[in-house]
């Protein structure tokens, strides 16, 4: 894979680069600090609400902003943590109980939040409150439901002291510490923010803690942040950065040929060929990506298990991730994303058998095939080209006899329409996640993340997988818990509720004079330690 | 007889004369044939790919006279059959809106008055929005599709086409032989659609031709915000709007054929509304 | 004369309440719930009782429309469930880019139009009123996103004399230089077509001015032919001709929604695209009556131009 080579090379010599303290390149000694970054993103972005934003094209730009109690290390490689390393941010340290169901923070001191309001266990407080209290006053139902997969055992909190609060979960969650730090979960925001503008209008003005606070919004064009010159920790170097919304790839591509952008996230895999020779720097990493296809179990025809299967193996997935996506991703035969300790890339099912597919409709009882629709987004984070991959697929269906009709939204919207679940008339939809945490596998199949509201958007109800899931998510042992992940797994890919598709490598291509950057095991990243050359 | 004669000679000499016309007219005797006959004239099916490894392959390439698209399908191909969904998308809601608008047209101008006037007074809300806009909010509400769009157009259409019945009725009111008929004891119904149709019916089918024509165009405008005929269906607008990401890689061509099909096809109906003026409306002589 | 501005003014009223009437009841025809049809995915119970209490789904649809139509006179053009914020705040922006847009759209399409059907007019039968022409006749059948793309194509890649997309360098200080820099393609993209139409039928109506009497008579007295052109048959055929750009005006609207699409032109065009594809309906029908009230006015005024340069004429246009 060249470039694959080509983006280790690059990132090697970034580290070497980067490794150089006072940043020397070209020979002379420049100052990091200072410029601006603008970033071409695929899409539009949610609100600004850590809590309910929806999608990871949000997620990168609220994670500048606000910052959790624990969370990941975004400042290594997938290549040299493969599973991001947890670490304290605005906690300083946390312990665990013996019986796994007290977590006490102890929390970092001489925090301000960017509107100048002290951080502290009261703060905290009021975000666990904000998302899991239906009686206080300003509970936030769309926050609550979004970030219920990561507060689910939440039982309550106790404040020791200014800086020390005890989380309290009903149930011993071993991901706990790291679901803290994912999408949709409890970022912290300011109280003061929220009392002023309201629970729905926080997202037009956030406030956070992060390296990074918000300047200004215009939909369809840009998102504003600047330096948060009062950060607690290091400062970043950037003084602006500009998530600029281009929804066509190609236009991203050429924003940033043509140097009004600094960095686009995924470029058309047709065009990496000609960025390469240009001389932009192409990375990629292996994040907890999976492009799948989730079944709606309420529709007749998906109710059969064997219709599901036939449709499994109907896909060509390798002919979607070489030719159609040219090698920039990679074919999925699980449904387990990548990136987190119960991935096993050995683990296969379902490859490419038309025969077997054909054969499997005729037993299910449809010798003719049948029409169903798919419901998929036009773009969107992690998305990559969810249209021109839901028509190769369209393709491949009708190669065994089923009519696929597409019917697409746009992405902030979609994912809305995704949390809702599907009309009983449709056959699937589709979607991008993961998680660094095996979680991910209840996420989609628990029938307690049910739609309308879970990501359980199909509906898939298994009361025997149920009971393995919910083992595994609070299995003390670690080891046991691994296990059960496994056969969560095997359980989920025999009798599939989805259709796993390709797994991404999120390339993200950069002008020559940005440094610092780094793609980890995540979907996100942070750009506190990015610096550009040649300020402009 | 007489009168046959004379026409036939009549459209012999505008044909002869207007080589403009022929030619428009021509294309669009083509066209419909090939919409016909896609199956047996296309080089491959609308949807599918020969080889995979066939994407963007240039034009000229072998077997491929115009390239073929992103998803490795033969673009005259999809030219081919795109005919199908561009003839009907333009001419069904053209006729529609024309008997539409000849009722409703001949009925406020031979009842002026109060039903007329609050008739017109209603489309003339309609004139308030450009048409463009128009189609694409009814499309919007209605949701995507060949269908939706074929009734926004007919919801479009109908205005225009209804103040040019109008106008003309309210002419023809005033000739002598709409009075004549009234004495002889024919019915309303009778003069309307007996006396009046057969007079202002020449300018409503000149206004048709063209536009057929305006129609093609606006649907492809449609089909490219997403409200129109859905994937993977071939039609001009769509794929004109699919090569919007190779295009901007710096091959034109996905775009570039699609939009002169269309293109071609709007003038061939445009000239055929210009020769049936010139044959059929009386006005301009 | 005055009389006839007057009533034109007038007939604004009911024309603008036909309007907001049409556009009010875009939102309850849409099949199902309008409720529901708003919130879209996210809704729950309690908010779609909510809203249907705050939409007064409950009451006749009569006093549903005045208390509509009362919020929209103060500038409440509602709130969008996709984007959490009141439409106003994110649509009057976009408004005025794409008055921006559509007013340079409609500059190039009047001089050029204008200026080159004049030219074929006096030059009747030379090269350049033939290829012209010919080149016309097909522009009128050009759909706006295509030469759009087209013109990208072509002088944004092929040849990078102009930006891609967008209405200001996000590095640059913008400034007048900066928007008109962006606004070239966009503008010539969306003129095009009209640019085509315009210049036929000004070519029409100049050769029917100058086969008129007077042009005859003029010649026989020696006056030089730039001199009737300009001072009798220009001024004579100026009614015409403004007819004409009027019956532009509502396709430059249409085409700049296309053009804002293709360059990313911050714009209501824009904003409305990404509406559809978010079935955010509150912001659709807010972007259709802001265009359509836009059009209404732009109309008012070409009738009040024609007027005003031609008294005579209000006899014949007063019905």
């Amino acid at each position: 894979m060249p470039i694959k080579r080509l983006a280790v090379i690059l990132l090697a010599m970034l580290l070497v680069l980067s490794g150089c303290g006072g940043g020397v390149a070209g020979g002379k000694h420049i100052s990091k600090n200072g410029g601006t970054l603008i970033i071409g993103i695929e899409s539009e972005a949610d609100t600004l609400d850590p809590s309910s934003a929806s999608g990871w094209v949000t997620m990168r730009i609220n994670n500048q902003i606000y910052e959790p109690l624990i969370g990941e290390d975004l400042s290594k490689s997938s290549k040299e943590a493969p599973v991001p390393k947890l670490i304290p941010i605005l906690a300083t340290s946390y312990s665990k109980s013996d019986d796994g169901k007290t977590y006490t923070f102890n929390l970092r001191k001489n925090v301000k939040f960017q509107d100048g309001t002290p951080f502290n266990a009261q703060a905290v407080a009021f975000n666990l409150k904000r998302l899991t209290d239906p009686k206080f006053k300003y509970y936030y139902k769309l926050g609550a439901a979004r970030t219920f997969r990561a507060l689910q055992y939440n039982k309550g909190y106790k404040i020791i002291n200014d800086y020390k609060i005890q989380i309290i979960l009903s149930k011993p969650f071993a991901d706990f510490p790291r679901m803290l730090g994912e999408i949709n979960s409890l970022q912290i925001v300011s109280p003061a923010a929220v009392k002023k503008y309201g629970n729905e209008q926080l997202g037009n003005h956030p406030v956070g803690t992060g390296p990074f606070k918000f300047k200004s919004r215009q939909r369809g064009s840009n998102i504003t942040l600047v330096k948060n010159k009062d950060y607690w920790g290091k400062k970043a170097y950037l003084d602006k950065v500009i998530f600029r919304p281009m929804s066509n790839s190609s236009s991203r591509v050429l924003a940033l040929q043509n140097n009004s952008v600094d960095m686009i996230a995924v470029p058309p895999a047709d065009a990496l060929a000609k960025l390469k020779q240009q001389k932009f720097k192409i990375l990629s990493g292996t994040p907890p990506h999976v492009w799948y296809l989730t079944f709606n179990m309420d529709n007749p025809i998906m109710k059969n298990v064997k219709v599901r299967q036939a449709i499994n193996y109907a896909i060509d997935r390798k002919q979607i991730a070489n030719n159609l996506l040219k090698g920039s991703v990679k074919p999925a035969y699980t449904i387990q994303s990548p990136a987190n300790l119960a991935f096993d890339p050995s683990k296969k099912w379902y490859s490419y058998d038309p025969a077997k597919a054909k054969q499997l409709l005729k037993q299910a009882g449809y010798p003719n095939g049948f029409s169903t629709t798919l419901q998929t987004s036009v773009d969107g984070s992690g998305q990559l080209m969810p249209t021109a991959i839901a028509q190769w697929i369209q393709r491949d269906l009708k190669k065994v006899g089923i009519n696929l009709k597409i019917s697409t939204t746009e992405w902030i919207a979609y994912v809305a329409q995704y949390n809702m679940g599907m009309p009983k008339s449709v056959g699937m939809n589709q979607m991008s996640s993961g998680r660094t945490t095996p979680y991910f596998l209840s996420m989609i199949a628990n029938s307690k993340f049910m739609a309308p509201g879970g990501y359980n958007s199909g509906r898939y109800h298994d009361p025997k997988l149920d009971k393995v899931l919910d083992d595994a998510t609070t299995a003390v042992s670690q080891k046991k818990s691994l296990a059960l992940w496994k056969k969560a797994e095997n359980m989920m890919m025999t009798n599939p509720g989805w259709a796993p598709i390709v797994n991404d490598s999120a390339p993200y291509v950069l002008s020559t004079n940005v440094h610092g950057f780094v793609i980890p095991a995540e979907e996100w990243y942070s750009l506190a330690k990015v610096w550009v050359e040649n300020k402009n | 007889m007489n009168t046959e004669l004379s026409w036939g000679s009549k459209v012999m000499r505008i044909f002869g004369k207007d080589k403009t016309a022929a030619l428009g007219i021509t294309i669009i005797i083509v066209t419909a044939l090939v919409a016909i006959f896609a199956d047996w004239l296309s080089p491959y099916g609308p949807n599918s790919a020969a080889d995979t490894a066939q994407r963007l392959a240039m034009p000229g390439t072998a077997g491929h006279l115009f390239g073929t698209d992103d998803q490795g399908r033969d673009i005259l191909s999809r030219i081919i059959y795109g005919t199908r969904t561009s003839l009907f998308s333009s001419i069904v809601p053209v006729v529609i809106s024309a008997v539409v608008s000849m009722c409703l047209g001949i009925i406020a101008g031979f009842f002026q008055g109060r039903i007329g006037n609050s008739l017109m007074r209603i489309m003339d809300v309609f004139f308030a929005f450009p048409s463009v806009l128009l189609a694409i909010a009814i499309a919007a509400i209605l949701g995507p599709g060949l269908l939706n769009v074929c009734i926004a157009m007919v919801i479009v259409r109908i205005p225009y086409m209804t103040r040019i019945v109008y106008t003309d009725t309210i002419q023809e009111m005033q000739k002598e032989y709409v009075e004549a008929s009234r004495a002889y004891g024919m019915g309303r119904a009778a003069v309307m659609f007996r006396e009046i149709m057969p007079n202002v019916l020449p300018s409503l089918i000149v206004y048709s031709a063209t536009l057929c024509g305006v129609t093609i165009v606006t649907v492809a405008g449609l089909s490219f915000i997403g409200l129109g005929v859905q994937p993977p269906t071939a039609d001009w607008g769509l794929m004109a709007s699919e090569g919007q990401n190779v295009l901007m890689q710096g091959d034109p061509y996905v775009t570039l054929f699609p939009g002169l099909a269309i293109i071609i096809l709007a003038f061939a109906f445009s000239t055929l509304g210009d020769w049936l003026r010139d044959l059929l409306d009386p006005t301009q002589k | 004369m005055y009389k006839y501005i007057i009533s034109r003014l007038l007939y604004v009223i009911p024309v603008l309440i036909g309007v907001t009437i049409l556009v009010f009841l875009m939102i309850h025809l849409i099949p199902g719930d309008p409720a529901q049809t708003i919130l879209g995915g996210e809704a729950t119970k309690s908010a779609l009782a909510k809203l249907r209490s705050q939409m007064g789904l409950d009451q006749p649809l009569i006093i549903q429309y005045f208390d509509w139509l009362k919020k929209i006179i103060t500038g409440n053009l509602g709130f969008s469930y996709t984007l959490h914020m009141n439409i106003a705040s994110e649509l009057l922006p976009k408004f005025w880019n794409s008055i921006i847009l559509t007013l340079a759209s409609l500059v190039i399409a009047i001089i050029l139009g204008v200026g080159s059907g004049v030219l074929s007019a006096i030059y009747k039968g030379s090269i350049f009123d033939k290829v012209f022409m010919a080149i016309s006749s097909i522009g009128a059948s050009i759909p706006v996103f295509w030469i759009a793309l087209m013109l990208m194509w072509l002088l944004a890649l092929q040849y990078p004399i102009f930006p891609i997309n967008g209405m200001v360098n996000m590095r640059g200080n913008g400034g007048p230089l900066d928007l008109l820099y962006h606004l070239v393609l966009p503008a010539f993209a969306t003129s095009l077509v009209s640019v085509a139409v315009i210049a036929q039928l000004t070519r029409n109506a100049v050769l029917d001015e100058i086969k008129k009497d007077y042009v005859s008579f003029f010649k026989s007295f020696n006056l030089s032919k730039v001199h009737i052109n300009i001072f009798h048959v220009l001024r004579n055929a100026l009614p015409p001709i403004i007819n004409i750009i009027g019956l532009q005006v509502g396709y430059i609207i249409g085409g700049a929604l296309f053009s804002e699409i293709v360059f990313s032109w911050p714009g209501v065009g824009q904003a409305m695209y990404t509406a559809i594809s978010s079935k955010d309906y509150p912001m659709i029908q807010a972007g259709i009556l802001l265009i359509a009230c836009g059009f209404v006015f732009v109309n008012l005024i070409v009738d009040i131009i024609n007027i005003m340069i031609n008294p005579k004429l209000h006899e014949s246009v007063s019905k």
